[in-house]
């Protein structure tokens, strides 16, 4: 509440949120929101509240598609060093894990770069599900949003919508669609971190690699949804 | 103004537009081949994707992935085959560029025939091909155009992502269907000169 009441401007988070924004390229929401918003400074309460969380949404899902795209590399290391170690071409390279069989016989040869690659991929995966979790508060945020407008209203929904359109109701559906798909592709990708090292079979690599870059369960509706919450704040 | 020179200038301005066209015909064809190969790519997902049995790996929790994976590899796909079609389009519109420009030639020539003469037509110099010989180069590029734009029409058309071996042999199919820079770049030296004196005049 000491934020809303100092009446931070968009700038202003931008400037305290510089290390979250870094990596975003110059299609920001904060800059647009300088530019379009007709009164960016009037804001606060709610509004601000919800317009600051829309904004991170447009960034966490710009890290996580940076985030996937380094993991993919990683992935596709991981797949080809399977594949050669398969091969043979690699097996003079090859160390034997300590995974062995009671006579002694190795199960399991690693190529000595797999164990690097799988840290990698582990410091991606915390690092996606980090943003996870800050999504997941911002759905908390957006519900508790919408209980206060409630209470502030007495349930009376006829009154006037804080933007142009959507109720707060709608900013917290479209946050819960958006979080389910993220929390179902991060299981999905926990999977893959689990597996990807101990799998032999082609076939299946290719379909985790696969997996991992088309990201099955985030649907092109999120697109249309994060969109959607930008134009109706104002940032587009 | 001479008959001959009619045709002349009209004959220059085909070679010097072979000479524009060609380099959009091979930046094209260069710029297919890398989707072709995303195509092809994207094909061999698809298959693992389908191979894969799901029941018995560690994903067989998430009951509707390959489904799931499927439909987002086809639509990747939908978005290559996009481009390899505007890419076609480009083609299309030289092959067009070529043919109507040939097309002029002749049919200047024609109109024009009884007052060059046979003589003439077949006249040439050091510096300076016949009338008859640059027709046929131009007929000749012309019709190889016509040739490999067809192949590689035919080869988009009969494309079935379910058909991986189909798929990965037409990156090779459409190199093999043919460049147009050897029988451009001979015809173009031929008229060298010829061209120089436009560009003078």
């Amino acid at each position: 509440m000491e934020k809303e009441k100092k009446g931070k401007t968009p700038k202003k988070k931008r400037d305290s949120c510089s290390s979250e924004s870094s990596s975003i390229s110059g299609s920001s929401p904060y800059q647009s929101a300088t530019r379009q918003s007709p009164k960016p400074t009037s804001l606060t309460g709610s509004s601000r509240k919800i317009k600051d969380h829309c904004a991170d949404w447009h960034n966490y899902i710009n890290k996580w598609q940076i985030l996937n795209e380094q993991g993919f590399g990683i992935t596709s290391k991981i797949s080809n060093c399977k594949l050669q170690a398969q091969s043979g071409e690699a097996a003079e390279t090859a160390v034997i894990s300590a995974d062995t069989d009671n006579d002694g016989t190795s199960t399991n040869k690693m190529p000595p770069e797999m164990q690097e690659h799988c840290e990698q991929l582990h410091s991606i995966y915390s690092s996606m599900a980090k943003l996870v979790k800050k999504m997941e508060t911002i759905c908390k945020n957006f519900r508790g949003i919408c209980d206060l407008e409630g209470h502030k209203k007495d349930g009376d929904w006829s009154e006037e919508p804080l933007f142009q359109m959507w109720s707060t109701e709608q900013f917290y559906e479209a946050s819960c669609t958006m979080l389910s798909m993220y929390s179902t592709e991060l299981e999905v990708k926990h999977t893959i971190l689990e597996e990807i090292a101990h799998c032999d079979e082609r076939d299946l690599l290719l379909f985790y690699n696969s997996t991992w870059l088309h990201q099955p369960y985030i649907e092109e509706k999120s697109k249309l949804l994060l969109e959607s919450m930008l134009l109706e704040t104002g940032h587009r | 103004m001479q008959h001959g020179d009619t045709l002349h200038t009209e004959l220059r301005k085909s070679f010097r537009i072979v000479e524009l066209q060609e380099k959009k015909w091979k930046e094209t064809i260069e710029a297919s081949l890398e989707s072709l190969k995303s195509l092809s790519n994207l094909c061999e997902q698809l298959r693992s994707c389908q191979q894969v049995k799901l029941e018995i790996t560690p994903m067989k929790n998430f009951t509707d992935l390959k489904e799931r994976l499927q439909y987002k590899l086809t639509i990747s796909m939908e978005i290559v085959m996009e481009k390899l079609r505007d890419r076609l389009e480009i083609l299309s519109e030289v092959h067009k560029q070529i043919d109507k420009q040939y097309l002029r030639c002749m049919e200047l020539y024609q109109r024009q025939a009884s007052n060059i003469g046979i003589d003439r037509s077949v006249e040439r110099s050091s510096t300076e091909p016949s009338i008859a010989d640059m027709l046929e180069w131009l007929h000749d590029i012309n019709r190889s155009i016509t040739q490999q734009y067809s192949k590689r029409k035919f080869l988009l058309d009969f494309i079935q992502y379910e058909n991986l071996e189909y798929v990965q042999n037409l990156s090779m199919e459409w190199e093999k269907s043919g460049t147009m820079h050897d029988q451009i770049g001979s015809a173009l030296a031929h008229v060298t000169f010829f061209m120089a004196e436009y560009s003078i005049s």
